[in-house]
């Protein structure tokens, strides 16, 4: 079993993805950070503060009265000119969805790890994706990690991403809910003076603190306007494709830690049948390709770290002639496939029928059900048999 | 089928002008269409308010782009927009003012029928207060499928329950805006001496050239001007202002033009004439005054004395 990046053992810590990423955030040292606690996120901002309070970095952190009041700050400070970050969950983000918009239509490069958790009801505190599908469409960039290394790594790689002048958008890294945050494992974290380096100085493009050159930020448009906006920041989001490639490049240039591509194709080449999967399961999964091919099965996955924007191009490229492909979903759309699924068929959709490989769709881990090796095993399994029909299957819940 | 565009202000009633249309071409025997384009609630604001008139069932939703009737409900706007933009020579523009159509021909030039009413000093004498319902008797006399009865009734379903005296003031209005026009045949467009095109709020940038995140920078000022949105001015006495830059600080508008910490006067391109400079003015320095009066009034008692 492989990860993209290795830990070494002597220079390895025993993090919780939660710290893991609170170390990032003080090596970034963020000038303004407006948070309100909620699980499962409660523990990057409290390791960070602590930092904060122990004079380990320079942050203004402000203790708002709701997620709305977080983002809203964010966006005052982000354009104001400040770098900011802050960090959610589940129902925290859907209360910050109206002001994440915001965030992205005024092109606030905000990083933001989100601790992936179910939405409500019933309240559940417990692992899904069902809060990140719930930004989907709101104009934020969304990265997801595999494990603790991957959420330190991507969350620095993300000032980069979100700061970067062809980008300036708002920048979620995902990290499992429980599974990352609150798991201990060995984590590499850089040099503070390499991680410093690395992110740089922020330099505003419109600083409204700027006297000598005012500007009116957040304005109303008409008709005449508004599309036109929308389609800067649709370019803005495309760009990332071209962009995100870039920054893996210098990080691995600063670090030596080789992050390449949109998403890792984990003996996915000479595969025929291949599993898709976002977040921690990708490790699982590959712990379920490994035991296959040693049946002798040509399994493969593809983990992705770009969900927005979405690199369709890449995907069909690199699913391009399997015989049958699973997609795991682990948030529902209601009565509709997967929002994962939906992305990976029209990704294919594009390829000639004779290349283009059956999809199935499978839903799994909702409200942090475990999920374990037999139902990867599951999906891999039946997708090999091609009068499987083509519905969507709920993997893991009781029939 | 027969489109109608209306332009007034904010507050002045267009849309309501438009509905009330709509209801009597329906009575008429017409299928017909109203509906405004709005803006942001701003009192004072050009507004329009379409329709759309005919036999068969209307479908279309897209906007009006080449009316047979344009009706203004406000002289002013002729500043402001080209209330005439589409309108086929073939048509009609119907105007609430004091002036003759001889004069709206020559600021406008526009060579169809011109037709004038005093709407203002209908809707001031009948008591109906409004110009919009005298308007409407205007432009509905241009329609010869809507007759005066049937107007009537719709104008008496949209006043519902209202006390009396405003039915009647207001019907009153309505007949008297019918009947009271001047009118002016059209002309043969090459008559009338060229005019050079106006410029035209509608030449905007495209999508790449606007500073992204909907930033308004100093560069770019000239396109979103709020200067149209008046219909009240504010003016400055110098002799009693402190340069305390109270109005400056508070006009949501790159309005107030201050050098060296000293208060200079108006940029009237961007002043929307909200008058929040003249409540915040500590010494009458400055008031507001109608849109074309003298620059010179000012007051020299202060709303807001401290
Ligand atoms: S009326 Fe005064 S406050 Fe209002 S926009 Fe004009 S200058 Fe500014
Ligand atoms: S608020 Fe009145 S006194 Fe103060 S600067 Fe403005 S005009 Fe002058």
């Amino acid at each position: 079993m492989t990860l993209v990046v290795t830990p070494r053992l002597e220079a390895a810590q025993l993090l919780t993805g939660a710290q893991a990423v609170a170390h990032a955030m003080r090596q970034i040292e963020p000038d303004v950070v407006p948070v309100y606690p909620i699980t499962p996120q409660t523990p990057i901002i409290e390791e960070f503060a602590q930092m904060v309070a122990d004079g380990r970095c320079d942050t203004e952190i402000i203790n708002v009265e709701s997620e709305h009041s977080a983002m809203s700050a964010a966006v005052g400070a982000s354009v104001a000119g400040a770098r900011v970050m802050t960090a959610t969950a589940s129902q925290g983000l859907a209360l910050m969805i109206e002001v994440l918009y915001i965030a992205a239509s005024m092109r606030c490069p905000i990083v933001m790890p989100l601790g992936n958790r179910a939405l409500s009801g019933p309240i559940n505190i417990h692992c899904d994706h069902s809060d990140a599908m719930l930004a989907r469409d709101s104009g934020a960039v969304q990265i997801f990690t595999e494990n603790g290394q991957e959420a330190y790594d991507y969350t620095l790689m993300a000032v980069r991403l979100a700061e970067d002048q062809r980008v300036l958008l708002p920048v979620i890294v995902n990290l499992d809910g429980f599974t990352l945050t609150h798991s201990a494992e060995a984590v590499e974290l850089l040099p503070d003076e390499v991680a410093r380096a690395f992110v740089g100085h922020y330099r505003p493009l419109y600083p409204l603190l700027d006297t000598a050159r005012p500007t009116t930020q957040g304005p109303f448009d008409m008709p005449d306007f508004y599309y036109e906006h929308k389609r800067q920041q649709d370019e803005a989001m495309r760009g990332v494709l071209e962009v995100f490639p870039e920054v893996q490049r210098a990080y691995a240039e600063a670090t030596g830690r080789n992050y390449r591509g949109y998403y890792e194709a984990y003996r996915l080449d000479d595969a025929d049948f291949a599993v898709v999967v976002l977040g921690s399961t990708a490790g699982t999964a590959k712990v379920v390709v490994d035991t296959l091919r040693d049946e002798g099965q040509r399994v493969g996955l593809l983990k992705l770290w770009l969900f927005r924007p979405f690199p369709h191009a890449a995907v069909a490229e690199a699913l391009r002639g399997k015989q049958a492909v699973a997609v795991m979903d682990r948030a529902l759309s209601f009565g509709s496939w997967g929002p994962l699924f939906t992305e990976i068929a029209a990704a294919l959709y594009g390829l000639p029928e004779a290349k283009r490989p059956r999809l199935h769709n499978f839903t799994y881990g909702l409200g942090g059900r475990d999920v374990t090796p037999d139902q990867i095993a599951e999906a891999l399994t039946r997708i090999q048999d091609p009068r499987t029909p083509a519905v969507m299957r709920y993997l893991g819940v009781r029939a | 089928m027969l489109e109608i565009r209306w332009h007034g202000r904010g507050g002045q009633g267009a849309i309501t002008v438009s509905k009330i249309l709509a209801l009597a071409a329906l009575r008429s025997g017409k299928y017909a269409q109203a509906f405004p384009e709005y803006g942001p609630e701003r009192s004072g604001a050009p507004v329009r308010a379409y329709n759309r008139l005919d036999d068969r069932p209307i479908v279309l939703h897209s906007g009006v782009y080449t009316p047979h009737r344009v009706a203004v409900l406000d002289e002013t706007l002729l500043e402001a927009e080209d209330v005439c933009e589409g309108l086929a020579p073939d048509g009609v523009l119907v105007i609430n003012t004091t002036r003759p159509p001889e004069a709206i021909r020559e600021q406008t030039g526009y060579p169809g029928r011109i037709v004038c009413v005093d709407a203002a000093a209908i809707a001031e004498e009948t008591g109906s207060r409004f110009a919009n319902v005298p308007l409407l008797g205007a432009l509905a006399s241009t329609l010869d499928f809507i007759q005066l009865p049937t107007l009537e009734g719709a104008l008496q379903a949209f006043l519902g329950k209202r006390r009396p005296e405003v039915v009647k003031a207001n019907l009153e209005a309505l007949r008297r805006g019918y009947h009271e026009t001047v009118a002016l045949e059209a002309v043969a467009p090459e008559t009338l001496p060229p005019r050079p095109r106006s410029e035209g709020s509608r030449a905007l940038p495209p999508y790449y050239a606007l500073p992204i995140g909907g930033v308004i920078t100093p560069e770019i000022r000239w396109f979103p001007k709020t200067g149209g949105w008046r219909n009240e001015r504010p003016v400055f006495n110098e002799a009693l202002c402190v340069n305390c830059l109270l109005c400056w600080a508070h006009c949501p508008e790159p309005a107030i033009v201050v050098h060296d910490r000293l208060m200079e006067g108006f940029n009237y391109d961007y002043c929307k004439g909200c008058g929040i400079c003249v409540a915040m003015c500590p010494t009458g320095a400055l008031t507001m005054v109608p849109e074309g009066a003298a620059e010179l009034v000012a007051a020299s008692v202060s709303p807001n004395p401290r």
